[in-house]
């Protein structure tokens, strides 16, 4: 990664395209490159605050280059339209604002920020490899004075020691840019990162681009993390082994060069009880979606009370008929005991809304 | 990481990366592979070297230079083998010096030879008929071996008290023992180890006792109960069922078809503790046989011992032994193999014109043979026995012809001496059968 010179002394923003903008949010501490008709809105990543407009010269970001690569988006229409409203209907007493129109409706296109890098990896690597064998054994019965055998295999696996030297260029390892990616795509899965081609000034569209928040430096330890993985798995295809467990290396690193990548990404949001903003995820190659399921108090206090009323109607009618029977006609005492049982009955039933509610969102507060 | 690469004992293999180069450990038998073929020449004259059975070392047969031993004695820890078909095929051939192999053309026996030595009479059956073969490559390398303690010298005496403890032998046979000559060979056999586990289920017939005795602790066994179950004896077939898990270790089998079985088994009582590992130094000068019972046939063999042994186990199990419509499933587990070679010295004799095998324990000093009998002597000795008897029940009907009483009683005491002689007889005649047909 490098960036050049005729940018740092320029106005970076330049460089996306025409009118961008830049804005950060005060709650996630987000920053955001953006399209003019995009500006002040909730910020898409936490929906918690209006993204405030930043000045590119003295809010300058920690990497500010146009990104090299993206994934575009390939999730169908429909399979966003049926994930959203399955997902607002799985609430019972959902907030006001929980409905599938307002949720399409306020679907964002969000490019999330990768780092790409290609690096030539040189050392040594010990493992213990392990190649399954079958084995022969017998199984033997014994009936009606004779023996019949049994010839049976079992698998098993034999570990051997392994040991190498490496000189091999590995590209496109991945690494975080930004603090939240491993949180984001534990909810909404993996990307696939083969898909990936040149990003140019029009693939932005209508979309908003999140800033790296991680530098390259900051990213690197997890780069070899992930490389240390594929260095393992390909010293296993090298050792034509099956498994391989203990890998140990000591590796040297040279010609890094880092290119960074946008995943696609829809956020969308409903507002609660509260007024706060519940973010929806959308994977924006698979349509996997991840969202906070809040029901409403509310609600549920205004179907307790709807409830709780026809357990007072009936409970007048029981006191009704307990008047009756005492003075009038004695059979409407079985009347009012009818009357009361449903009274009761319904009266019960008045709390089961706010039940619901309390467990629904403290059961997702606990996620 | 090492700080010399490749670290030792690692060689280069293929690698199915560019980019990666991968080593891996030499095998065993590649590490001995390595080793160059073991010319045994005596550092001081050149002459050849052979193992000394007296103290295990090499020792120059012309100028008496003598190389001490390095023994590693590996013992019962001496590493077994799965059954894999890749195991076998991965187990090295050759035996990691420059050996001939000898084919009898009498017995058709396979005896390997190291180059020194040219043999001339055959150790299984005496014959002088044997043609040299091309050495074979498609047997497993013996990895352990038991080396030879027994000396010439002992085998000597052992065979010459072997040979002259039975009056039934004949007079001159112990000056073969003094003319025999010895042949220390080294014999092949497979060890296996296995678990067996196996459940069973049998009519078992009981008896009151019987089911007393199996019921402990509830001794609560009353009268009508039993009637109502059984017979009016309390007898009745009663369903039972067990379970037994019996692990043999080192159960050996012979690798060799050229020597009797019955010989073997009188031989065995081997330590397998004292095993070391193969080393062509243990082969200098002596013979070896290769196997020619296959590990297949072999395993089949002791998996049928293994069996019979788990079966006995579950009907040991049984309250009684009487039992009928027995079943039993049994499965192996923890299967493994070695293939070692085991002392024996061999001698042949000939009496008469029957050639006699006698084998002796290497290690041990056990002896097994064949011996021949002197069946006119034990006709004599039979004859000789039978004559007192005779004689009396001759004196006894004299006397009893006289009518004098006394004659009643020495042919009773003629009929004891006959029955006595009877036994002695067939005693006699089945040692002597035995001693022949060993």
């Amino acid at each position: 990664m490098s960036e050049t010179s005729q940018i740092e002394n320029e106005k970076w923003i330049a460089a996306w395209g025409a009118d961008w903008v830049l804005e950060g949010c005060a709650s996630c501490n987000g920053v955001f490159v953006l399209p003019p008709e995009k500006v002040s809105q909730r910020c898409p990543v936490c929906g918690q605050a209006a993204l405030a407009q930043m000045n590119p010269d003295d809010d300058r970001p920690i990497h500010t280059q146009p990104p090299e690569l993206l994934l575009p988006f390939r999730a169908a229409r429909e399979q966003l339209q049926q994930n959203v409203t399955q997902f607002a209907k799985s609430v019972w007493l959902a907030p006001a604002d929980l409905q599938p129109a307002t949720l399409l409706g306020r679907l964002q296109p969000v490019y999330l920020p990768m780092w790409l890098v290609d690096v030539q990896v040189q050392g040594e690597w010990q493992a213990e490899m392990g190649f399954d064998y079958e084995i022969v054994s017998h199984r033997e019965q014994y009936k009606n004075s004779g023996w019949q055998t049994e010839r049976v295999k079992e698998g098993r696996v034999r570990w051997e020691p392994r040991l190498g030297r490496l000189n091999r260029a590995y590209n496109n390892q991945m690494a975080p840019a930004l603090e939240q990616q491993a949180e984001v795509e534990r909810k909404i899965g993996r990307f696939q990162t083969q898909d990936q081609q040149p990003c140019q000034p029009t693939d932005l569209a209508g979309a908003i681009v999140h800033l790296p928040n991680r530098s390259p430096e900051d990213a690197w330890n997890e780069a070899v993390l992930g490389l240390q993985t594929a260095v393992a798995q390909e010293c296993r295809q090298a050792s034509e082994a099956n498994h391989a467990r203990g890998f140990k290396w000591s590796p040297s690193f040279a010609n890094q060069h880092w290119t960074q990548l946008l995943l696609p990404l829809y956020t969308s949001y409903y507002l609660d009880d509260d007024n706060q903003a519940q973010m929806l995820l959308l994977h924006g190659q698979t349509g996997q979606l991840h969202g906070v399921r809040r029901a409403s108090l509310k609600r549920a206090r205004r179907v307790a009370g709807m409830v709780a009323t026809v357990a007072a109607v009936f409970l007048l009618i029981t006191l009704l008929l307990v008047g009756l029977g005492l003075t009038v006609a004695e059979e409407a005492l079985a009347w009012a005991g009818v009357a009361g049982v449903l009274a009761v009955g319904v009266g019960g039933t008045a709390v089961l809304p706010l039940l619901y509610a309390w467990y629904v969102n403290n059961a997702q507060a606990a996620k | 990481m090492s700080d010399t690469f490749p670290p030792q004992g690692y060689v280069q293999t293929k690698s199915a990366v560019s980019g990666i180069e991968v080593y891996r450990p030499l095998k065993p038998e590649e590490l001995e592979a390595a080793r160059p073929v073991v010319d045994f020449r005596c550092p001081n004259c050149d002459g050849a070297t052979g193992y000394s059975t007296d103290d295990g070392g090499l020792t120059c047969t012309f100028c008496g230079y003598h190389e001490a031993p390095e023994v590693e004695i590996v013992g019962k820890g001496a590493q077994e083998f799965e059954f894999t078909v890749e195991t076998v095929e991965r187990a090295t051939n050759g035996w990691g010096q420059e050996r001939k192999e000898l084919v009898c053309n009498s017995c058709a026996a396979h005896t390997t030879l190291s180059t020194e030595m040219l043999s001339h009479t055959c150790p299984f059956c005496g014959s002088n008929a044997v043609v040299q073969s091309r050495a074979p490559q498609d047997v497993l390398r013996p990895r352990f071996l038991v080396p030879f303690v027994t000396t010439t010298e002992n085998c000597r005496q052992i065979t010459a008290e072997f040979l002259q403890n039975s009056w039934m032998l004949p007079n001159n046979l112990q000056n073969l023992a003094r003319s025999t000559e010895y042949t220390p060979i080294y014999i092949p056999f497979w060890t296996f180890d296995a678990r067996t586990t196996a459940s069973w289920r049998a009519e078992v017939y009981n008896t009151d006792a019987s089911r007393r005795r199996h019921a402990a602790p509830n001794w609560k066994w009353e009268r009508p109960f039993l009637l109502k179950l059984g017979d009016r004896e309390g007898k009745q077939w009663d369903w039972e069922s067990g379970a037994v898990s019996l692990f043999t270790d080192d159960m050996l089998v012979s690798g060799s078809g050229q020597i009797s079985l019955t010989l073997l088994k009188q031989l065995r009582g081997y330590r397998l503790s004292e095993l070391v590992p193969y080393d062509p130094t243990f082969l200098a000068g002596l013979s070896a046989q290769a196997y020619d019972v296959d590990l297949e046939s072999a395993w089949a063999s002791a998996r049928r011992s293994m069996r019979a042994k788990t079966k006995e186990a579950c009907l040991e199990q049984a309250s009684t032994r009487t039992t009928r419509n027995f079943s039993m499933n049994m499965d192996f587990s923890d299967e493994s193999w070695r293939y070692i070679l085991l002392p024996i010295y061999l001698a042949t004799y000939r009496y008469g014109d029957k050639v006699f095998q006698v084998l002796i324990n290497g290690q041990t000093g056990t002896i097994a043979g064949q011996r021949p009998v002197d069946w006119r002597k034990v006709a004599q000795y039979l004859g000789l026995a039978f004559l007192p008897g005779l004689l009396l029940a001759i004196i006894a009907a004299v006397l009893l012809a006289n009518n004098l009483d006394v004659g009643g009683f020495i042919m009773m005491v003629a009929g004891i001496g006959l029955i006595a002689w009877i036994v002695f007889a067939v005693t006699t005649l089945s040692k002597a059968g035995k001693m022949a047909e060993a």
